[in-house]
């Protein structure tokens, strides 16, 4: 692979974080230049390519921005950067591992996987639990028992001691962690929540869920030797309270402090709180509950907790999608030994505006940078363009919302399939293939696939077939689906109310058990499609799948010609997605076998030699180029062989010279052809078995014809000669 | 020869030129060409000569001449005598710091403090801002002896000195001495200080305190030498006298910054640009200026501050915005001036354009630090160019200034910059300069000899015939000039292969238009086609203005030939395609268009179908 060293580079359309730089912007202006300079692209490599989800995360730090609202009483949240606001407003909530949502989704894709379990079959709510106010708790509570534990070795050691100074270090850390729940009063809101559940319900069952005041005592025999639980006296507990308190005092003390020294406009009520949740071993401080009061606030911040949870959700599950989506690009690719690794160059802008009329020649002269040059480390050879409109009412925007309907997903609008086609007629100019997907609903999922079958997606890729950039065109069926629409319920907590007799209990009414609905979450299978894809690019990658079998692979090959669909390939090398249904009906299965139509994954009970496949595999490999004689599509394979070749002619010949052409076809051994014949048997053999690679001259026309025949069927290439070029006159 | 130079043999104008450049004494020369021997070798380079002026472009760099600056010497007399003290001294000592502070180089300034005698003496190789500090505290005393002192300040000129020589005397007036008589000496010693300095050629200028019981003896000395008299008077204040010498006796091109009754500051000073070699500002106030602050990058900040003036001189200033806080004693009046001092270098480049058949004339000013001054759109309207004495227009290109000069002879031309709308002192080094442009000689091409000589003949009878024409002409002048033929190109002898996908980058509506692609290969063979067609062709209804000048005909080789007849730029790889010139496309060849509007855009691609 000395001369083409990658040929999975990968460019998704879309974006990520729009206050971050942008193809467009750092393309700049094209004006009389015909591509960019090496300073320009390394430039652009530098903020835009990624070969982990974790530099993903690292350059463009995904982002939702938060704001409190004055007139609505609310939390906002929008993924723009509100222009007007002032900085000081606005708190950014940065999508990274540690943020609760998304560690929660991890959580289920893992769990789901790890169980082998399908959709029907797995119990998301379990899982989702940890949105709610009682896991944000849990979580708090390991902060707390170690804070407590460092804290009372720090007040143990002698000052000066280099252990103690060690000990200080940690405990800024976990002051650290703790601030940044007490810091904003968002994250304080379950610790209160928690913290007034508990405070109501001392002493009381869990099962009755009622509250009555405890009283502490002792066991003891009485007179005639029964058993009796009694009232203790106050004093004779200070001698272990106040040893207790010896720690605790300070600790109360460091915290008080700390959340002074970081909250300018400080209250009394969340420095109690901070205090409780963090040192909740008070003994001898004695505080009075007004229940009344404490209910009340409950009943608040659980509503207004469970509505601005609720608005995050909505506004972060689009790009939370993207997220997943291009983890799941990265996550196909896991091989023993690393070796051409996909690259994803992350465009940050919307496809919609890279298609217009005035921002094309940018994008042009980017490819024709990239890919128009001999050096092939800059070649981008697939493209992403997630979330096709599924409907055709894309366009239409309500003008006023009569009826409590769905938030607006800011500035992550599905993209039109006008937009797709205008990219794809550049896209073929420079032989990127691009996976496209559509957006994320339940109709776009395994459930509807298997239920309806592929006709609809045929018919909405109509206006893509029978075009000259067809054959760059791959839709990709059907979406993932992480969690379920009809599963995302999540059920936070329940309102509480005081009876008649002046005690609290939990709400059993329907109406007062608080519940946030995800509405799903689900995966555009492009991602998955061009990660696979670009996986398979890789010897390595397939080595390691194919090591099994007795087929050798080339080492020095990219999987150009790897046909996915042949022979028992997709149940060698499959995606890292685990199974979500049972599988398609035959009567499906012959539909998709009929038309040959897209890149289609299944979700199949399949063996090999004894071993289940739990993972999705690929069904189908194709683009949209029709081939009237065999009435189905093309296997996209045959589009990037023919790709590869080219460039490798173009290269090898020293583009194009008529003598370099006639030796790259010679039988010497030495030749490319003679090379590439000689490892027809490999699993990413350019040339295979039934393969043909020919060429002939029209001298008069200074063109070569190149006939690169996949089993029989031809496919045809010319290219211009380079000769002597006769002036004008 | 190819089809344009013949299509120049044909032009009438350029036979013209052809008789100008060779120098030739017109039709009869070429016939006694043509009968000569060695008439085909003449002809051969003749030809040569001709290909050669239409194809290369002369460049005449042109070198400024160092010019040197006119020095001039201004000596302050300033009246120590008791008579001067108080109030009056300081103000006196403001005026002399203010004129001193504020006058660029080219001045030399030197000072007498005089009373009986001359007490102090500052010459012309002292700092005087620098001294006048130090003489704030000085104590008036004594008599006035004004024409002791004059006689001291002829002595004290140098006498090599090309400028102006100029004394400014500041006094209340009066001559007086311990007795009568020497007292009437002195008067006469002023009259004969005054006698001398006329005959010298020093002018005075007077700034006098009028005082009642005091009868003056000194303006006389100003009137003789058609010097400035100011009377200070409760209205016509001191910093009025500095205001006035500078800028109207002294003609120190300045920009007012404002006036102000009020004690706020003038905080944020537009300088306009950062070209400037020095800039000064002056403030003036009817009351102590105090707690100055000002901020501006610059290489150096000067302050030089006097009782109710300051001056702040900034040394190459790198920011256009000049932050200036004060406050003032009491509320009052308060002057603000900018004096900027430029030192600009100007160069001109000629070059012939055959294409137009005019001269395209480059000029270049630069800063001291070579900065293209043009860049700034404030000072390129104030700067006018003249060619022999006529004002010329001119556009700016990247930092530079282009002139079209239209030549048929090889002539010499006078340029002349004129900066005086810059309203700054300027030091300007080739400013007035004289410019050969010249027409290059035609050369002989070295094929196609026969051809040529047909060429030439038919240039001759082209040329009687063109007399007849103009003769016919000259005796019917009523009769109306022929429209010009459309300078469309002719038609190709290939067939158009591949296509044009055209994206509008920008319109004069606004509008995005979708990418657009006209299929080249379905256009018949040979025929020229125009952008503006194409546009139409298109669908499009918006208008590209010069896109019917941009003209498509196939070519070898699969290419294309784009010839641009129209104001349009036309940019490939970097370069501005040249008008009336045809350029060669090949496939996968990116071109863009800003019309002449300036406002529309687009980017084409000649691609393969």
């Amino acid at each position: 692979m000395d001369t083409i060293n990658q040929t999975n580079r990968t460019l998704l359309l879309d974006v990520i974080n729009p206050d971050m730089p942008d193809l467009l912007t750092l393309v700049g202006d094209v004006k009389g230049i015909d591509s960019l300079d090496d300073d320009k692209m390394k430039e652009i490599n530098q903020y835009l390519e990624c070969h982990s989800y974790e530099e993903m995360e690292r350059k463009f730090q995904p982002v939702v921005w938060s704001f409190f609202d004055a007139n609505s009483q609310s939390v906002k949240y929008t993924l723009e950067r509100p222009e007007s606001m002032p900085e000081s407003m606005l708190t950014p909530i940065y999508l990274n591992e540690f943020e609760n949502f998304q560690k929660t989704i991890l959580s289920v894709m893992q769990s789901r996987k790890a169980q082998g379990l399908l959709n029907t079959e797995f119990s998301y709510e379990k899982v989702l639990e940890m949105i709610s106010p009682k896991k944000v708790m849990e979580d708090i509570k390991q902060v707390r028992k170690e804070l407590q534990y460092n804290y009372k070795k720090f007040t143990e050691l002698e000052d000066g001691d280099p252990q103690k100074l060690d000990i200080g270090d940690k405990l800024n850390l976990l002051f650290e962690d703790a601030s940044t729940n007490y810091n904003n009063v968002m994250a304080m809101l379950p610790l209160a929540i928690e913290d007034i559940k508990t405070r109501l319900f001392l002493g009381a069952s869990e099962q009755q869920g009622e509250h009555a005041e405890i009283v502490p005592g002792y066991l003891s025999m009485g007179n005639n030797g029964e058993l009796k639980v009694l009232e203790a006296k106050k004093e004779e507990s200070t001698t272990l309270a106040l040893r207790d308190d010896n720690i605790n005092t300070g600790l109360i003390e460091a915290i008080k402090e700390d959340y002074q020294a970081l909250n300018s406009d400080s209250n009394d009520y969340v420095q109690n709180l901070v205090v409780r949740t963090f040192c909740p071993l008070v003994s001898t401080e004695q505080t009075v509950v007004d229940v009344e009061a404490e209910v009340a606030n409950y009943n608040s911040y659980l509503e207004f907790y469970r509505a601005s949870k609720d608005n995050f959700i909505k506004v972060v599950k689009p790009l939370l999608e993207k997220l997943l989506g291009i983890r799941m690009f990265f996550d196909q690719y896991k091989v023993k030994a690393k070796g051409m690794a996909p690259v994803l160059v992350v465009a940050n802008i919307s496809p919609e505006m890279l298609a217009k009329s005035s921002n094309l020649p940018r994008l042009i002269t980017y490819l024709n940078t990239t890919n128009s040059k001999n050096n092939f480390k800059d070649t981008i050879w697939y493209a992403i363009y997630p979330n096709v409109a599924w409907s055709q009412d894309v366009t239409n925007r309500i003008q006023r919302e009569r009826f409590k309907g769905n938030v607006k997903k800011a500035g992550t609008d599905v993209y039109s399939m006008e937009a797709l086609a205008t990219l794809l007629d550049v896209f073929k100019d420079y032989r990127v293939e691009t996976f496209f997907s559509f957006e994320n609903r339940e109709e776009t999922t395994f459930n509807a696939l298997a239920a309806e079958g592929i006709e609809k997606a045929i018919e909405k890729c109509a206006p893509l077939t029978g075009k000259s950039f067809s054959e760059f065109a791959i839709p990709v069926l059907p979406n993932f689906t992480v969690i379920p629409r009809n599963k995302s319920g999540i059920i936070l907590d329940s309102r509480m109310r005081v009876t008649e007799d002046n005690v609290v209990e939990m709400s059993k009414e329907k109406e007062d058990i608080m519940r946030l609905w995800i509405e799903g979450v689900y995966i555009n299978g492009a991602y998955v499609a061009a990660g696979f894809r670009a996986a398979c690019q890789c010897p390595e990658f397939l080595k390691d799948h194919f090591s099994r079998t007795k087929i050798r692979t080339d080492m020095e090959l990219p999987g150009v010609r790897f046909d996915i669909e042949a022979g028992n390939n997709s149940l060698l090398a499959y995606t890292t997605m685990p199974k979500e249904i049972t599988g398609f009906t035959n009567s499906i299965k012959t539909q998709i076998n009929q038309k040959n139509f897209g890149w289609v994954f299944s979700s199949e009970n399949a063996s090999l030699n004894g071993e289940d496949i739990t993972n999705i595999s690929v069904y189908k490999a194709r683009n949209l180029l029709y081939d009237s004689e065999h009435s189905s599509y093309e296997p996209v394979y045959k589009t990037q062989v023919t790709t590869y070749i080219e460039r490798i002619l173009r290269y090898v010949t020293g583009d194009f010279k008529e003598d370099n052409i006639k030796n790259f076809f010679s039988n010497n051994p030495q030749s490319q052809k003679s090379k590439w014949l000689a490892k027809k048997d490999c699993i990413n053999a350019i040339i295979m078995e039934g393969d043909n690679l020919d060429y002939d001259i029209d001298d008069s026309n200074g063109v070569c014809e190149l006939t690169i025949s996949f089993n029989g069927s031809p496919r045809n290439l010319e290219v211009q000669i380079n000769r002597l070029t006769s002036n004008i006159s | 020869m190819n089809a344009r130079n013949q299509k120049n043999v044909r032009n009438c104008k350029n036979i013209r030129n052809y008789k100008n450049i060779r120098n030739c004494k017109g039709i009869r020369h070429c016939r006694d060409i043509w009968n000569c021997k060695d008439a085909r070798e003449y002809v051969k380079k003749l030809a040569l000569a001709v290909l050669i002026v239409l194809l290369c472009i002369v460049a005449i760099p042109v070198y400024a001449a160092e010019t040197d600056k006119d020095i001039n010497q201004i000596v302050f007399l300033l009246d120590g005598s008791k008579s001067m003290d108080g109030e009056r001294w300081q103000e006196a000592l403001d005026s002399v710091l203010t004129v001193a502070a504020m006058l660029p180089d080219d001045y030399q300034t030197a000072l007498i403090i005089y009373s009986e005698n001359v007490d102090i003496q500052v010459g012309f190789d002292q700092s005087l801002p620098e001294r006048i500090l130090e003489l704030r505290e000085t104590r008036q005393r004594g008599y006035t002896n004004t024409g002791e002192a004059l006689e001291t300040a002829l002595t004290m000129f140098d006498s090599d000195v090309s400028g102006q020589k100029r004394v400014v005397i500041i006094s209340d007036g009066e001559i007086s001495m311990r007795t009568q008589e020497e007292t009437q000496a002195a008067s006469e010693r002023y009259d004969n200080a005054v006698r001398q300095t006329v005959a010298e050629g020093v002018t005075i200028d007077i700034l006098l305190y009028e005082t009642e019981e005091i009868e003056e003896q000194i303006t006389q000395g100003a009137d003789q030498t058609e010097g400035f008299v100011f009377r200070r008077t409760e209205y016509n204040t001191a910093e009025l006298f500095s205001e006035k010498y500078l800028f109207d006796q002294l003609g120190l091109a300045r920009i007012m910054l404002g006036s102000s009754d009020s004690s706020d500051s003038f905080s944020g000073i537009s300088l306009q640009d950062t070209y400037a070699d020095r800039v000064k500002i002056l403030l003036t106030a009817g009351s102590r200026i105090e707690d100055i602050h000002v901020a501006c990058q610059s290489k150096e900040v000067q302050m030089i501050q006097g009782e109710k003036c300051t001056v702040v001189i900034l040394d190459q200033p790198m920011e256009e915005i000049v932050d200036l806080q004060y406050t003032l004693a009491e509320k009052g009046r308060m002057n603000a001036f900018l004096v900027k001092e430029y030192s600009l270098t100007v160069t001109a480049e000629a070059a012939f354009q055959p294409e137009i058949n005019a001269h395209r004339i480059q000029v270049n000013i630069v800063d001291s630090s070579g900065k293209d001054i043009f860049e700034n759109e404030n000072i390129r309207n104030n700067i006018n160019i003249r060619i022999d004495g006529e004002k010329v227009p001119f556009e700016v290109r990247q930092g530079k200034a282009y002139i079209t000069c239209p030549s048929e002879v090889s002539r010499t031309i006078s340029l002349l910059v004129d900066l005086s709308g810059l309203n700054s002192i300027v030091d300007c080094q080739g400013a007035e300069r004289d410019l050969w442009l010249e027409v290059p000689l035609p050369e002989e091409p070295e094929e196609e000899p026969d051809y040529l000589l047909i060429a030439i003949l038919a240039l001759c009878a082209f040329l009687v015939l063109a007399g007849i024409l103009i003769f016919v002409l000259y005796l019917k002048r009523s009769r109306p000039v022929p429209a010009p033929a459309e300078d469309r190109p002719e038609p190709s002898k290939y067939s158009y292969t591949g296509m044009l996908k055209i994206y509008i980058t920008r319109t004069r509506s606004g509008y995005d238009i979708p990418p657009l692609s006209f299929n080249l290969f379905r256009t018949s063979a040979g025929r020229v086609i125009s952008l503006q067609e194409v546009i139409k062709n298109c669908d499009v209804k918006e208008e590209f203005p010069g896109a019917e000048a941009i003209y498509f005909k196939a070519a070898a080789n699969r290419t294309l030939i784009l010839t641009n007849n129209s104001d349009c730029t036309i940019m490939k790889n970097r370069e501005i395609l040249m008008k009336k010139q045809s350029y060669q496309l090949p496939l996968d060849s990116k071109v863009d268009i800003s019309f002449e509007d300036e406002i529309s855009e687009l980017t084409f691609q000649y691609k393969e179908a």
